[in-house]
This record gives structure tokens, C-alpha cells and sequence, in this order.
């Protein structure tokens, strides 16, 4: 089934950003179970049915004009949320080859990829662009390349380069993440960018992840998911701007909550990349607001549960303190336990 | 665990009179990717049985038709060495596990310099092109007995230049360790593959001459040494496996179709550490720490001890 | 939040009190003084081992001796510890000493002529560290507070114990949203 996209809408000012029905359908619902606690929740990136978002490697949606549109608009006010060191040119490279083949073979229909040796050809349909390059000279793309292919793929990418037993965040386009900052993490280690999380390093979650990331091979992607909650469908929700937004965290009211505030998941999808052994982080983001949620009532009565139950560290940590009553309260309604009680 | 990938043997050529090399080609799509000092595992058929054997990939890995390794005979061969050479011919069909990295060069490197010895030339013959590509200042020194393991010596003559330096131990000619590591400039990253007392070497001189660890890097791809046969208990089905003294305890349970994740087959990755229960062992990996070995062993190289039933949490 | 400010993580650094005991063929201690007890001990374990010891501080020039250099200023410092690097071997190892700002501009002279993480140790005196304003990307020196007025930008931050080596700076990040400078929101 081919992905049809919505006419422009908005991650900012005016939040104009709605699901469909069908994206509503294939929301990566996070929670297994009634109640959250850290674990390694990783798993082999096999690919599910066909138009869930583990379909693909790379999952486009019904919002890739309107997210392409965001990053646009980040880049322009702070284009170093794209930064590359010198040594990871190699990775950036092999990200683009990736991107490129899997989306052409995945969705042919809007992407298509020509190769004669180094002399490529790339065509981009929704996003009108035909792009004839040498691979390995960026002097042939109009900007350095993992800017190039990024801002034509959904989510955020990290690379991290292995090296000492550990996995250093040397490169990424981060225009959407949560609550961090590419600028100030880049350079660190896995255990480094994950020290601001609590209580699951003494869970020992991290140094089994590391474990697990830092084997995987060729061809053998793995993914897991990870949430937090927005208020507004607001993609930049970076450190850099969090003076900006939030303040928006203490607008929730019983009247807007609905609406107003959205569970934010995290598809993230790590490949091998097999030309320079550097690892991609892809952090696919989607959003739904409560209300759109509810429309799935066995959604609403678990996360009820989930967020009613969540240590407050892992509450403070995720910035819910503030409008988890709020949210609690109003997600009640769809609880039996409650609701009967 | 990933799974196989299937090639055909597309040529096979006698190097020297202990080094033979094969090329391999996908026989459906197109053969995974790879980046500078990978390997592969390959898989061997010996009768009803199956040995696998880890080979550093020789190509460049910009070339994504065909993988190439070089396997030399080896004297004291379980059988994999010598399968390699007598009974691989081209247009046969063998299994392969995917190609994995653990020994890559470092993105930190303002100089790489490159010991090999003997058969350990293989994983820089995928370094070469990646450090020539990106210009990168490197020098590679290759020990060798001129005749029977020096492999590929003309070809690295032709394009390296004076970046080649070669010790012929026939003729008398060694590696001095000392002099050479006693002078690198700050940035230096150290590679070493060969015997293992190359590889010892180099690493304690260069730890003598305050070379921190992280600068040091080295891979050994000696196949598992044989030993006494055993028989293992597996504590979760009850099931007992005879090892035979030519197989790992690794390649027994595979055989046995219990798959553990490997990778380097070598004692070095970690990735294949296997809780036991009881039962003595004898550890020959250079992973655990003393304290792990009391509960873990690593089954590529370690091995429970004749007469004593060795208990896995299997 | 607040507890963020006090403990400590993985990315916070973790500073020596005596040298590591580890082979070297060359060893240069950086100290932004000589004049504090604290360095005395220093000095002292290191003098102990047998390759001679060469030392680069900021100071009054006339304390300068055998193998031992003063600077009035940190630039030329820097500088002069910038061209012994170039021409040293990997066996040298780098001692730094001095408060968090002066450690880690050093620090990235030293990252940048090749040497890596273990090879430098590092010793604090003194409570000066950097903050990076995540807002308006600018670095200042602060002391040990727990928040503070970004000095370009101006939004009230809260230091976090997130420590970025290549920046060699503590996170700060604006403490209320909803009162950026220390007002409310119009």
C-alpha cells in the first residue's frame, strides 16, 4: 500500500500536526504490560506485516513533507544540530548508501537510486529532487552528505564510532530529540550521553546494552522502543530551545490535556554500517495526542496504569512532573478498575 | 545467530606452498558488506561433522562482488587447514557467517603502524586500501620465512614503497620491537596479527615503553587447539554431548543444534561466555577475568577436563 | 532538577591525588601553580621516578630552574606545551594540574596533539570550571555555584553535574522556563 502524504502541517505555533486514522492504527503503542520499569528491551529488527512501521528499515509516514519541512526550519536557525567530525566522513557516507538503497527498494514509488560505479543518481519524487553525484565526493552533493540524505529521511540519526570497547557519538542530525542535546553530548561514550539517566544504571541496563550494540553485525539491525510525553506536537523539544518550551509543560489544564499533551515514542533502530564499522542510531519519532490515543481505549486504560504507577525519578527524568495528575486523572475515564471502583 | 550466507568458490590459487587463497561470490543477491579487518566464519563439512574456522576478508572492502581469505596449512590442523586446501575446489558451495569486526583501525590514529606476521598479513591486506584511500600516514612491517609464508610480499612491494618493511627470518633478518616502538610520534596506534608470541611480544614492549593499552591492538586467529575428549552436560535439558578431542566444546554444541552466539572463535570477543554449574574446566580464552572463570567459561577455546562431567546452564 | 546539580554521574569527571604508577619514557607536568602545598606532593611522587621530570607552570619567571619553565600568562603556556607534543614519543605522559578551566583547556592542546584519555591525568585545585549556556552556546568561567545568569544570553541557568569533555564544560540549563531571566513571562 503506497504512503500518501498530508499537505504541510505544523511542529510549532500554531501545532497544526493531526494523525490519520491509519497512523493512529500503526502507532507504536510502547507498553507491554500495565506497569514501566528500564530494561534492555532490545530485539532483532525483523521486519513485521507489511505497512506496520517495522515494515522497513526506514519508516515513512503520512507526516515526511511536514517533519522534512521542521528540520528545515531547525537547521536554519542552528545548523550545527547537523555535525559531523572530521573521522566519521567514512560513516556519513555509508549512512547515505543505506538510506538511499533501502528506501528506493522500499519505497519505489518515491525513490529511486541509479549506480555506475561511483557515478550515481538519485530521485527524491515527494520532495522534487534529482541529485546526480560521485559517491565519495561530497564536492558532488549540494551539502556535506549526512545533512544531504537526512534531511530527506524521517527521525533523528546518531553515528557513533566503536572503538575501546565503547561507542562515541561523534556525528548525527538531531533536530528532534528529547530533551537532549546532540551539541553538548557529541564526543561522549554510551555510558557518557546516558549518565543524566537515572536509575538504570544501577540496574546495570546500560553496560548489557552496550554489550549487545556493540556486536551486532552486518545486515543484522536491531530496535527497541523508548517514550516520553510532549506538551504540543512540538518535534524540537532539544535542550537548546528548552527555554522556549518549557514553559508550555505548566499550561496543562483538565480543559486542554486532551489535546494538548502527546505520547511521544522512540523507534529506535541500530544497523551496522558495513563500510567504516560505525553504528547507526536511528531515533524515529512519532507522536499522538491523548485524545487520538483514546480513540484505542485499551491503549488509554494502560497507559492510565503506566503513568499512575511510574517512579517519580523516572517521572522527574522525563519532565512529567508537572501534568502527570492532569494527565492521570483525565486517562481514568477509560480505566474499568476506576471506573467501577 | 545471524544466519549463513551461501558462496561458490570462484578461484582458488596456491601462494606459496603453504597459503592458499579463495575467492568467494554470492550465489543469491549480494554478499554483505564489510569494513577493514573483518572476518569471516567458514564453515566446514568434515564427514558428519562441522568445523568452523574464522579468516581475516583480504579485499578491499569497496568491493562488494566477492570476499577473498588466505588459509595456510597448519601443521597441527584439526582438519580445518587442510580441508581448506585439499578438498575446496572451485565452482564448490560453501556456508559462511557474516562478516564481523574485531579489530578495526582506530578513528583516533594519526599513525598506524602495522606489524604482520606470516599469515597475519590477511587483516591488513583489508587495511591497505581503506588508509591509502584516505591517505593516511601508516607503515606496515612484515616478518616472515621468505618462500613458504611470505604471501603477497611482491604485490605489497609494488604499491607500498617504502612503507613496506620486511624481515625475512631465512635470511636472518628480524623485527626489532624496541626501536620501533620506543620512536612513534604521539597518536601512534599499534595492529598486530601473527603467532602468538609476535603478538606477546609486541605487547609487552610497547606496555614497557608506557604505550597505554587503548594504542595497542592485536588479534590472534589460531583455530582452537585440540585436546582430551569430554562429555558435556546440558543442566536445562538433561542433554549429555560428547566432545571429541579434534572439535570445540563450541562446535560440539553447534553440532548438537544448540546455537550460542560467537563471533571470534578465538577466546578474545566475549561473546559466546556460557555459564557452568560444575564440573572442572580447563579456561584457555583471554577474555574472563579470574573471578568470571569461577561461573563462566568461554566454549571457541576452553574445554571441560577428561574423566570430569562439566554442568552448563544450557 | 535540584538533585541533578549535586550529584555526580559518568560524564562527571573523576580527578586524581596521586599519580598513577605506570611505565612512561617521558613525563611533563603542566600546573597552573607551584605555589600551593597540594602541588608539592605532586611534584614530589613524580620526581621519584627515574625519567627526568619536565615542568611547565604559570608563575613569576624568576622561580624558573632546571627543567622547569614559568609563564605569565596561559596562551604562551599553552603554546610552548603545544611544541614539546609535537616532537614527543607515545610513552610520554602528560600530568595536569589546577582549577577545571585551566585543566581542560589543556586538556584539548594535548587531545589535539594526539594523546589520549589515559595518558593525561589530571589533578584539580581550586573550584574555577567552565559552564556552557546550551541556549546561546557561549562558555563562561563560574565557581562552585548551583546556578547563575548566563553571561551573554542572560537566561538563569541551573548547572548541571553533565560534564562534556570535548567542550571541557559543565551542562547549563535555563533553571525556570516560565521565569527565563529572573521575570516572568510577558
Amino acid at each position: 500500500m503506497p504512503v500518501t502524504f498530508k499537505p504541510l502541517e505544523s511542529y510549532r505555533d500554531d501545532f497544526s500536526y493531526r494523525n490519520s486514522a491509519q497512523a493512529i492504527r500503526r502507532f507504536p503503542f510502547p507498553f507491554p504490560e500495565d506497569s514501566y520499569m528500564y530494561s534492555v528491551n532490545i530485539e532483532p529488527a525483523t521486519p513485521r506485516e507489511p505497512g506496520s512501521i517495522f515494515a522497513h528499515w526506514f519508516d515513512i509516514d503520512e507526516h515526511y513533507l511536514s517533519e522534512m519541512a521542521e528540520r528545515g526550519i531547525v537547521l536554519e536557525k542552528d545548523p550545527e544540530r547537523c555535525l559531523v567530525m572530521p573521522h566519521m566522513a567514512p560513516a556519513a557516507w555509508d549512512t547515505l548508501e543505506m538510506l538511499m538503497e533501502h528506501l528506493a527498494a522500499d519505497y519505489p514509488e518515491h525513490f529511486e537510486l541509479q549506480r555506475d560505479g561511483d557515478q550515481w543518481r538519485w530521485v527524491n519524487r515527494p520532495l522534487g529532487i534529482e541529485q546526480r553525484f560521485t559517491f565519495g565526493d561530497p564536492a558532488s552533493l549540494p551539502c556535506e552528505p549526512l545533512e544531504y540524505i537526512t534531511r530527506q529521511a524521517q527521525g533523528d540519526f546518531a553515528l557513533l564510532d566503536q572503538r575501546d570497547g565503547n561507542l562515541f557519538m561523534d556525528a548525527g542530525m538531531v533536530t528532534c530529540p528529547a530533551d537532549w542535546s546532540i551539541k553538548f553530548d557529541a564526543g561522549m561514550s554510551f555510558t557518557q550521553w546516558h549518565a543524566p539517566v537515572p536509575m538504570a544504571h544501577q540496574l546495570g541496563v546500560f553496560e548489557r546494552a552496550l554489550k549487545y550494540l556493540l556486536n551486532i553485525q552486518v545486515d543484522h539491525p536491531v530496535r527497541r522502543l523508548n517514550w516520553t510525553m510532549t506538551v504540543n506536537p512540538r518535534m524540537d523539544t532539544s535542550s537548546e530551545t528548552f527555554h522556549e518550551w518549557g514553559h508550555e509543560r505548566s499550561q496543562v489544564t483538565a480543559a486542554n490535556v486532551a489535546r494538548m499533551v502527546h505520547l511521544r515514542v522512540e523507534l529506535q533502530f541500530m544497523p551496522r554500517l558495513p563500510r567504516s564499522n560505525a553504528l547507526l542510531f536511528g531515533i524515529r519519532t512519532y507522536l499522538i495526542s491523548l485524545e487520538e490515543l483514546a480513540s484505542n481505549p485499551a491503549w488509554a486504560c494502560r497507559l492510565h496504569r503506566v503513568l499512575r504507577d511510574l517512579p517519580d525519578a523516572i517521572t522527574d527524568y522525563k519532565g512529567l512532573t508537572l501534568y502527570r495528575q492532569t494527565v492521570v486523572d483525565w486517562l481514568s475515564q477509560y480505566d474499568p478498575e476506576v471506573v467501577a471502583a | 545467530m545471524s544466519a549463513a550466507i551461501e558462496v561458490r568458490v570462484a578461484a582458488v590459487r596456491q601462494l606459496t606452498p603453504v597459503v592458499r587463497e579463495f575467492t568467494f561470490e554470492a550465489v543469491q543477491g549480494q554478499l554483505p558488506g564489510f569494513s577493514s579487518g573483518s572476518h569471516v566464519v567458514v564453515h566446514m563439512p568434515l564427514g558428519e561433522r562441522s568445523l568452523r574456522n574464522a579468516y581475516s576478508l583480504l579485499g578491499d572492502p569497496a568491493d562488494r562482488q566477492r570476499y577473498r581469505i588466505a588459509v595456510r596449512l597448519q601443521d597441527e590442523s584439526r582438519g580445518g587447514s587442510r580441508f581448506m586446501h585439499e578438498q575446496v575446489k572451485v565452482g564448490d558451495r560453501l556456508q559462511l557467517s557474516p562478516p564481523a569486526n574485531l579489530f578495526a583501525p582506530s578513528s583516533q590514529a594519526r599513525h598506524h603502524l602495522l606489524f604482520a606476521g606470516g599469515i597475519g598479513i590477511t587483516p591488513f591486506l583489508s587495511y591497505l586500501p581503506e588508509l591509502q584511500g584516505r591517505a593516511a600516514s601508516f607503515s606496515l612491517h612484515y616478518a616472515f620465512r621468505g618462500g613458504l609464508t611470505d604471501a603477497y610480499l611482491d604485490n605489497l612491494q609494488a604499491s607500498l614503497g617504502a612503507r613496506l618493511h620486511s624481515y625475512d627470518a631465512e635470511a636472518g633478518s628480524f623485527l626489532d620491537l624496541a626501536a620501533l616502538l620506543g620512536d612513534q610520534p604521539l597518536g601512534t596506534h599499534v595492529y598486530v596479527c601473527g603467532p602468538q608470541s609476535l603478538i606477546a611480544a609486541v605487547r609487552e614492549q610497547a606496555a614497557q615503553l608506557g604505550w597505554p593499552a587503548s594504542r595497542v591492538h592485536w588479534e590472534v586467529f589460531a583455530a582452537p587447539e585440540p585436546g582430551q575428549p569430554f562429555v558435556v552436560q546440558l543442566a536445562r535439558s538433561g542433554r549429555a554431548i560428547e566432545v571429541g578431542g579434534d572439535f570445540s566444546l563450541l562446535e560440539a554444541l553447534e553440532q548438537a543444534g544448540v546455537e550460542v552466539p560467537s563471533l571470534c572463535r578465538g577466546g578474545v570477543c566475549g561473546q559466546c561466555a556460557t555459564a557452568y554449574l560444575d564440573g572442572a574446566v580447563e579456561h584457555r580464552d583471554a577474555f574472563l577475568s579470574a573471578a568470571e572463570r569461577s561461573t563462566t567459561l568461554m566454549p571457541c577455546v576452553s574445554r571441560g577436563r577428561c574423566g570430569s562431567a562439566l554442568l552448563l546452564d544450557l | 532538577m535540584s538533585t541533578q546539580a549535586v550529584h555526580p554521574l559518568f560524564s562527571t569527571p573523576v580527578y586524581q591525588r596521586l599519580p598513577h604508577e605506570l611505565p612512561a619514557t617521558r613525563r611533563l607536568l603542566v600546573s597552573q601553580s607551584l605555589e600551593q602545598a597540594a602541588v608539592d606532593a605532586l611534584l614530589a611522587a613524580l620526581q621519584a621516578h627515574a625519567e627526568p621530570l619536565q615542568v611547565l607552570a604559570l608563575g613569576d619567571s624568576c622561580g624558573a630552574g632546571e627543567g622547569r619553565e614559568l609563564f605569565a600568562a596561559q596562551a604562551p603556556l599553552e603554546q610552548r606545551l603545544r611544541a614539546l607534543l609535537r616532537a614527543a614519543p607515545v610513552g610520554t605522559r602528560l600530568y595536569l594540574c589546577g582549577d577545571e578551566s585551566f585543566i581542560w583547556q589543556c586538556c584539548e592542546v594535548a587531545r589535539q596533539a594526539g594523546l589520549q584519555g589515559e595518558e593525561v591525568e589530571l589533578f584539580r585545585l581550586g573550584a574555577r570550571r567552565r559552564l556552557y549556556c546550551v541556549h546561546c552556546f557561549s562558555l563562561q568561567d563560574i565557581a562552585a555555584d548551583a546556578e547563575v545568569a548566563c553571561a551573554c544570553c542572560g537566561v538563569r541557568l541551573l548547572v548541571r553535574a553533565h560534564f562534556s569533555q570535548r567542550l571541557g564544560a559543565y551542562m547549563g540549563v535555563c533553571v525556570d522556563p516560565n521565569n527565563l531571566r529572573g521575570e516572568a513571562r510577558p
